[in-house]
């Protein structure tokens, strides 16, 4: 071997160390990210899988509340106020006792609506009957009964079936949302819209109010605190739907729910 | 030369798409373009080129360690870039009055000089592989322009560093024929920038 070929082979041997180096640089690099990124994956789905725990955790005390509530205290709660019905048939003097006597009764009945409400909210048995479209439509009736806001509900093409845990997820965040109006938005009408497609089902909260709802939930997502929004959005995530804020006009702001294959696994 | 002259067109045309690091590359292609002028003319005027070589690779020199500077983010290697300038000006100027000679290739210098730019291409692909910002972001090395310039460069110098070493050797003691050696070095010339301007198109979406 002379001198030329030595030179030539180590020439082209460099050149082919040089782009060999190039390459693997590339795939080591690659394969780096790719094993961080599968890392980053298993954790973010076992942070979903705590999440979802503790969500569930969090539902199944909120019916146990819930049915104690309405079968306990309301029971006995309907047993005094028969009681007192009765009382008041069997009450003779006419020293102001049968007055008393009413006001305790619409006193009661008073308690008995609260309860329902509070039960309600706890664990809406509409959702577990009726389905979503209808347990979204009592909440507005019970929040007519309670509140200033005149909440209105309208519904179109809801023949469809909406998986028991994201319907439970999609009415929380309407729950959430109301709650956000309430506080915020010093709005004097709401509306509720469902409509709901074989693929997507989409509900629009929309509030006449001041449009300060977006700087709240803006503010409340830069807190470390704030629990309402991330609610929001963590079960929306769990259940892969999204929501979408944008201002209302002349006042107010709309709220865009929308979850995609909503509908129950079959089989 | 063409293919020099040819890069340089799109590389002006895009240079505001270049950061402070991507304009030391487009000085790096203008000094070649001149090297390549400056090499043919000079071999016709003088018959000798040498000394123009010699003084465009220690040019060349310096804008690559300017722009090594520019991207190796340890302050050590920072600081030893800019102290490498003086021993290697020294070796350039004890090269060409003393060691080689004027009229012929410093290859004492040439070879210096490659395997300086060699180590810190080296230093600046570990620096890339070992980025922690770049794998928690998840960017991948391809998708920077500045990978690309330093492959360029690295499979160029890798291509010529034999070149480097042997050339004087050839020159004085006529012991073959160099244009295979030389046709190689071409190839990592065109591999060079055909690299950059992968670079390039890169520089153009990261800016977009």
């Amino acid at each position: 071997m002379n001198f030329v070929e030595i030179v030539i082979i180590g020439t082209v041997g460099m050149l082919m160390l040089g782009i060999l180096v190039v390459v693997l640089v590339i795939f080591q690099q690659k394969q780096v990210i790719q094993h961080k990124l599968a890392l980053r994956d298993k954790d973010l789905e076992l942070q979903r899988e705590r999440l979802v725990a503790v969500l569930q955790g969090q539902e199944q005390e909120r019916k146990r509340i819930a049915e104690d509530l309405h079968d306990e205290v309301g029971a006995q709660l309907s047993v005094l106020k028969l009681n007192l019905g009765q009382l008041s048939q069997h009450l003779k003097t006419g020293n102001g006792e049968a007055e008393r006597l009413k006001e305790t009764k619409e006193f009661t009945d008073t308690i008995i609506q609260h309860l329902r409400f509070i039960s309600q909210s706890l664990h809406p048995q509409a959702l577990d009957n009726l389905g979503l479209s209808h347990a979204l439509d009592s909440f507005c009736s019970l929040m007519n009964k309670n509140k200033q806001v005149e909440i209105a509900f309208k519904t179109s093409g809801n023949g469809h079936l909406v998986d028991r845990e994201k319907a439970l997820n999609v009415y929380r965040v309407v729950q959430e949302l109301m709650n956000n109006i309430l506080k915020h938005a010093q709005a004097t009408e709401v509306l509720i819209t469902y409509h709901s497609t074989p693929s997507l089902l989409s509900i629009d909260v929309e509030d006449n109010g001041n449009g300060r709802l977006l700087d709240s939930l803006d503010q409340s997502r830069r807190k470390t605190g704030s629990l309402g929004l991330k609610n929001i959005e963590s079960r929306l995530n769990i259940i892969g739907g999204s929501i979408n804020f944008a201002k209302r006009t002349p006042t107010g702001t709309v709220a865009q729910i929308r979850v995609e294959n909503y509908q129950p696994a079959i089989g | 030369m063409g293919i020099e002259c040819l890069l340089l067109i799109p590389f002006t045309l895009n240079y505001k798409f270049l950061d402070r690091t991507g304009k030391w590359i487009y000085y790096y292609l203008v000094s070649s373009t001149i090297y390549a002028v400056g090499s043919i003319v000079f071999a016709k005027l003088f018959h000798n080129n040498q000394w123009f070589s010699n003084i465009m690779h220690l040019t060349q020199f310096v804008i690559l360690s300017a722009y090594y500077y520019q991207v190796i983010k340890n302050s050590l290697v920072k600081r030893s870039i800019k102290l490498l300038l003086l021993p290697a000006v020294a070796i350039f100027i004890l090269d060409i009055f003393k060691l080689e000679g004027i009229f012929v290739f410093n290859s004492i210098f040439a070879t210096t000089r490659t395997l300086i730019l060699l180590a810190l291409g080296i230093i600046f692909f570990f620096q890339l592989l070992f980025d922690e910002d770049l794998v928690k972001e998840a960017v991948f090395i391809n998708t920077l322009p500045n990978f690309w310039f330093n492959a360029g460069l690295f499979v160029y110098l890798c291509g010529s560093f034999v070149f480097s070493v042997a050339f004087n050797l050839f020159l004085r003691q006529s012991l073959g024929n160099l244009n295979t050696v030389q046709a190689l070095t071409f190839v990592a010339g065109i591999i060079e920038l055909i690299l950059f301007y992968i670079g390039l198109q890169k520089a153009k979406k990261q800016y977009a």
